[in-house]
């Protein structure tokens, strides 16, 4: 039954794949189909246990093929089948190998959330990497070559590092943890101290370069910007929770020992990254990096929420997770129907007053950029309160740095929107046509997702609960 | 967010639900009619309808609610300023994780009532008088308007019916966004949009002061709903908990300051004043600018348990009192007049709420959103007239065409001057009483110099603007009658508005000082004599002496902006296009590049072991072999 | 019956003769010759030893030497001779073609 949950989307893509155009329509049919069960996934509302699905494969004692839902899992799943669902509609006219890439990559990155399994766990993760190149390769802008070398270059370099330190912990019988998923999982074994180390350095780059961090974020600002849309939409929205869920699935865990020999790194990785981020994107000249780095900025911050092993930040770090996925969707989404409409790619400078001529596209923009910047009322607001209260029982100087990081993000997602949206019309721009209503539909989910997890995120928080508690016992007992 | 509403802390459980409806009602009906004009086109009419309308419905709640739940004369606080008496309305949990759980409750007591009373009636009065007023523009824009007061007053709503801490903030930055919408509602003029984006960043920083108040105070007390942290035993929590209280109180101040509009995040509302006249007069007069008097007011027990942030919270608002009076004598400006009497007013509220004085400052609001609403209506009545005029020396003569602007500005000017028996006085006197009383010397001087220079401010604008002869701005009085009666009835309001407030000291448990009654009053007098002295021609000579140096200082707003354009603004900005060019346009290319060039030199130098001659590989793979031997050798 | 040391001296003697013939002479042929010395040189090695311990194992393998040996050649032989046509020249280091 979960198989379904990834397999549906690959499978489509195959079919795409081989059956062209006509059968386009599959992949965003399939992708619909896997979304539908996995909502009907959902079970009884409050309780904890969740299904799992078990085989044995081929590997005997080394790797099985086991998958297993969580609150957590369900959250990220439903999410990326979401996405991936309206970024393959969004980008049918692209061609049918684009909506294979794109349908493969999420479904990929729906299993890298199902799997239960270190192996498994890799297989995902190098499944969603392949796609992402190719896409980047096939049907990025100008200097996509390039974008697609340093993609390339930094992602290889974390899947090697990610490789190295899996491989140990399989060699050492170690087995991924069921997090939040009741029976059938190894309870989650502490690795020695000086093994725990050296793997948690590993897999961490590999976290780092996918999330990504400072400094390994140097591919992220061309890969976004050179992409298509709906491609960018997903990459940004899905494939940077990877990094955070390896950290909660597994390094929280698994090596709480490592993780307390990387925290002070971590929070100044984090640190950095939040302020970096944000100053980078407040100087940003084209709306795509302006998102690039507030990503880098936001999720640095989710970064040291789960760092601290505090259930409240975490609790905090999970929502964001989801908001932020589901505002960087919406957000890219729109940047590309803005780019449809100029004639490709635009600089901010070019741009000004089209709330004149697009007033729902302003609106939706208006929205979309509110709640990246953590409006209360909005999805994005629920995070950062978790997560900076929790934070704050840490360390009160963190939280204050991750308020600072608030004000930036209104300063530079208030550039995004003014300078795009309001000011004096640009001639050129007098006929910049509203949104139509297929493009009103495929926003309007995302919208409405938006404004109630932020009226009421309580959902949110109480699915994951019980893998967040999975992952704080686990450090804390390791603290002991 | 289902579930009817439950019975709360005390009272009969039908009362309470009563109560909870009748809250429920007047939050929801705004928002419900603020989705209806963002998401559906209206005819014009049924857009007018919808937005005033929905404030109406939400008054007629409001009332019930007043009349079913605690009701305004109920006094909110007990002993320490701890909560007393509220109901709480439980409608369930917002959200819980991690041991921080936010209950979905809303809280009704004397204070919320007031403050949802007078959001919702002159809020409804505004709308009102903005269906006319903002006849001229397109439909899709006049939907706009609306969609935004509409959401406005529900998040201010919320922001004062709210239960817990997380639930205020969503109202507050709500109005925030709202205000941000309104003041950028001309999002084509320059200024409009730089104005909204200042006032929206100063903002942030209050709601992230807020946020980490929260964070202080879940810290020390393990809950953020009021009963929780407001309560006796929360108080005493956050008093046992080394510097908590100050600290949490301190952050409260500074989110005030923010919505507030006071020292040091003052300088985003008079820029506001680019907004519609309308909204100036609903969000940045008469009640998103008191959401901070609310906060200190709710959050009494905080700053009771720290006298010294309360001091530095009711010192700072007596100086921007004093700073804003005089900033205000040298404005041309109408409306940002206004601005920096607004800001001054709110002062007075928050040295009243901050020092413990709370009848004083609350009621202060009420009289407050009277006559400054009325003040406002009857700028924007003039700037009708004058095609967007707000350079007063341009005005001159007005009150012939306008007689009701002339005399509902005469009102509000003689209610704002603290002239008795206007409604001003009472309230105004209630906090220079208490200050008194209560031995706060520094404050009460500031308070007492602003008293000093109000009268002579504002009557400059009355005499400047409707006295004297017409000079240059050409007037013809604006129709619409929907112009004229709420304006009328905030008139009538400024002069008899006393009452409330006194009613309201009274309930809560406050006498007026007779002797500080005398001194405002000669206080006032004398101000108002100087004005009457100087300008009552309304000739433009008579002003000749603002043009100073002084003057431009003043008008320039001391330096301010351009101190915290050097001091923070510019530098992060350059610190921001260094890292851009410098660092990720340059250096790390660069350092990529290194890499990237060493790899390809290591490869070179490997290479050359790549000979291609066979001999050569032989000869490796027998030293090769040999050495894994001789080590295998020595190893046994 | 000579004592093992001495066959083992000798396999010595035979493998370093071809390993300087393999590392020493640029022609293949003789490369192959030389390789196949080294091959018998561990043939003479593995049946002394076995039959100085008495077990049959080495003297087992020395046939899948043998036998290896043999393809090994074939291959070598036919190495050489298509190179010799091809190349029309019989000089290992002149064959660096997959020089890096």
């Amino acid at each position: 039954m979960l198989t379904l949950l990834w397999a549906l989307p690959a499978l489509a893509a195959l079919a795409v794949a081989v059956g062209g155009r006509r059968v386009s329509w599959l992949a965003p049919a399939a992708t619909g189909v896997a979304l539908a069960l996995c909502i009907a996934l959902w079970p009884g509302a409050g309780h904890l246990g969740e299904s799992a699905h078990w085989l044995s494969g081929p590997y005997g004692g080394v790797a099985r093929y086991s998958l297993g839902l969580s609150g957590l899992s369900w959250l990220l799943v439903t999410m990326t089948l979401l996405l991936t669902f309206l970024c393959t509609l969004a980008g049918l006219r692209l061609g049918p190998a684009f909506t294979a890439w794109l349908t493969l990559l999420g479904g990929a990155a729906s299993g890298l959330f199902l799997a239960r399994d270190l192996m498994l766990f890799y297989i995902f993760w190098e499944g969603m990497l392949i796609p992402a190149y190719f896409l980047l390769l096939g049907f990025g802008g100008a200097g996509a070559r390039q974008a697609a070398w340093r993609f390339l270059l930094y992602n290889v370099g974390g899947s090697v590092a990610l490789l190295l330190g899996l491989a140990t912990l399989i060699a050492m019988r170690v087995h991924m943890p069921g997090l939040g998923v009741a029976g059938g999982f190894g309870a989650g074994r502490h690795v020695p101290s000086a093994v725990a180390v050296p793997v948690a350095v590993a897999l961490m780059i590999a976290f780092a370069v996918k999330t990504p961090l400072w400094p390994l974020h140097g591919w992220v600002a061309d890969t976004y910007a050179s992409l298509p849309a709906p491609a960018a939409a997903l990459v940004a929205a899905v494939q940077s929770k990877a990094g955070l869920y390896g950290m909660l699935a597994l390094l929280l865990p698994l090596l709480p020992a490592g993780l307390a020999f990387l925290r002070p790194v971590l929070i100044a990785v984090g640190l950095v990254s939040i302020l970096y981020g944000g100053l980078c994107a407040l100087a940003a000249r084209d709306p795509r990096r302006l998102l690039a780095y507030s990503s880098v900025s936001h999720l640095g911050l989710v970064a040291i929420a789960f760092t601290t092993a505090r259930a409240s930040a975490i609790s905090g770090g999970v929502i964001q997770l989801v908001a932020h996925g589901l505002f960087t969707a919406a957000l890219f989404l729109l940047i590309g129907m803005l780019e449809s409409r100029m004639g490709g790619p635009v600089t901010l400078a070019e741009m000004g007053g089209l709330a004149r001529s697009a007033p729902a596209l302003a609106g939706a923009l208006v929205l979309a950029a509110m709640a990246a910047l953590g409006l209360p009322g909005l999805a994005g607001f629920p995070g950062e309160l978790w997560m900076l209260v929790g934070i704050f029982r840490y360390n009160p100087a963190l939280a204050v740095v991750g308020g600072v990081a608030l004000v930036l993000a209104a300063a530079y997602l208030l550039r995004l929107i003014q300078l795009v949206l309001h000011g004096p019309q640009r001639r050129e721009q007098a006929d910049v046509a509203d949104l139509r209503a297929g493009e009103r539909w495929l926003l309007a989910p995302l919208a409405a997702l938006l404004v109630l997890i932020g009226l009421w995120p309580r959902p949110v928080p109480q699915r994951a609960a019980p893998a967040v508690a999975a992952a704080v016992a686990s450090a804390r007992a390791a603290r002991v | 967010m289902s579930g009817r509403p439950r019975a709360g802390a005390q009272g009969e459980g039908s009362a309470i639900a009563a109560v909870g409806l009748s809250a429920l009602l007047c939050l929801l009906l705004p928002l419900a009619g603020a989705a209806l004009l963002a998401l559906v086109r209206l005819p014009r009419q049924v857009q007018g309808l919808v937005g005033a309308g929905s404030v109406l419905c939400a008054f007629i709640a409001a009332v019930a609610m007043a009349s079913a739940g605690p009701g305004a004369g109920q006094d909110p606080f007990g002993t320490h300023g701890a909560l007393h008496g509220g109901a709480r309305v439980v409608l369930g949990v917002w959200g819980a994780g991690g041991g921080l759980r936010v209950p979905l409750d809303l809280w009704v007591d004397g204070l919320s009532t007031v403050f949802v009373l007078v959001i919702t009636g002159v809020g409804f009065l505004i709308h009102v008088y903005s269906l006319a007023y903002m006849g001229g523009e397109s439909d899709a824009d006049y939907g706009r308007y609306f969609a935004g007061m509409n959401l406005f007053v529900a998040a201010m709503l919320l922001l004062v019916l709210a239960g817990s801490l997380p639930l205020l903030l969503v109202g507050w930055a709500g109005v925030g966004f709202a205000s941000y919408l309104l003041i950028g509602f001309w999002y084509q003029r320059p200024e409009a949009v730089v104005a909204a984006r200042k006032a929206f960043l100063l903002n942030t920083v209050g709601d992230v002061a807020l946020l980490l108040a929260i964070a202080v105070i879940w810290r020390a007390v393990g809950g953020v709903g009021f009963g929780t942290v407001l309560g006796s035993h929360g108080l005493a929590l956050l008093r046992g908990h080394g510097g908590a209280a100050t600290a949490a109180a301190l952050l409260l101040f500074l989110a005030a300051a923010a919505k507030s509009a006071q020292l040091p995040l003052q300088s985003w509302l008079s820029d506001a004043m680019e907004g519609p006249t309308p909204v100036s007069a609903l969000i940045h007069a008469a009640t998103m600018v008191t959401a901070g008097v609310y906060l200190i007011a709710r959050c009494r027990g905080i700053f009771a348990a720290s006298p010294g942030a309360a001091a530095v919270a009711g010192d700072l608002g007596a100086l921007t009192a004093a700073a804003a009076a005089v900033t205000a004598v040298f404005a041309y400006d109408l409306k940002r007049l206004l601005a920096y009497s607004t800001m001054s007013q709110v002062g007075y509220m928050i040295a009243g709420v901050a020092f413990g004085a709370v009848a004083a400052g609350v009621s202060h609001v009420v009289t407050h959103a009277f006559f400054k609403a009325l003040l406002f209506m009857c700028a924007g009545l003039v700037m009708h007239a004058t095609g967007d005029e707000r350079d007063m020396r341009r005005y001159g003569g007005l009150g012939r065409v306008l007689p009701l602007a002339r005399w509902g500005f005469l009102l509000g000017a003689l209610a704002l001057a603290g002239i008795p028996p206007f409604a001003g006085f009472w309230s105004k006197d209630a906090v220079m009483g208490a200050l008194l009383s209560g031995g706060h010397l520094p404050a009460y001087l500031l308070l007492a110099l602003a008293a000093l220079v109000t009268p002579f401010y504002i009557f400059r604008a009355y005499y400047l603007t409707f006295g004297g002869e017409a000079r240059g701005a050409a007037a013809h009085a604006p129709t619409g009658a929907s112009l004229y009666w709420p304006t009328a009835v905030l008139a009538v309001l400024a002069v008899v508005g006393g009452a409330a407030a006194v009613g309201l000291q009274h309930a809560w448990g406050v006498a007026l000082d007779p002797s500080s009654m005398a001194i405002s009053t000669v206080l006032a007098l004398i101000g108002f004599g100087a004005a009457w002295a100087r300008y009552r021609s309304g000739a433009a000579a008579a002003d000749g002496w603002t043009a100073s140096p002084l003057g431009e200082l003043a008008r320039g707003e001391w330096g301010w902006e351009a101190a915290w354009q050097a001091v923070l603004i510019r530098p992060t900005h350059a610190l921001a296009e260094w890292l851009w060019s410098g660092w990720e346009g340059a250096a790390r290319p660069a350092l990529e590049g290194l890499a990237a060039g060493a790899v390809a030199t290591a490869g070179r130098g490997l290479s050359m072991w790549q000979s291609g001659l066979v001999r050569r590989y032989a000869l490796a793979m027998f030293l090769g072999t040999a050495a894994v031997l001789l080590y295998a050798l020595r190893v046994r | 019956m000579p004592h093992l040391s001495a066959y083992l001296g000798l396999s010595g003697v035979l493998f370093v003769i071809g390993a300087a013939g393999v590392l020493l002479r640029r022609d293949p042929l003789v490369m192959v010759m030389a390789i196949e010395l080294m091959w018998n040189a561990a043939n003479l090695a593995l049946v002394a030893a076995a039959r100085h311990y008495g077990a049959l194992g080495g003297q087992v393998f020395t046939f899948v030497v043998i036998t290896v040996a043999a393809a090994d050649v074939a291959v070598g032989l036919a190495l050489a001779v298509l190179l010799g046509r091809n190349r029309g020249h019989l000089d290992a280091d002149r064959l660096k073609w997959l020089r890096g």
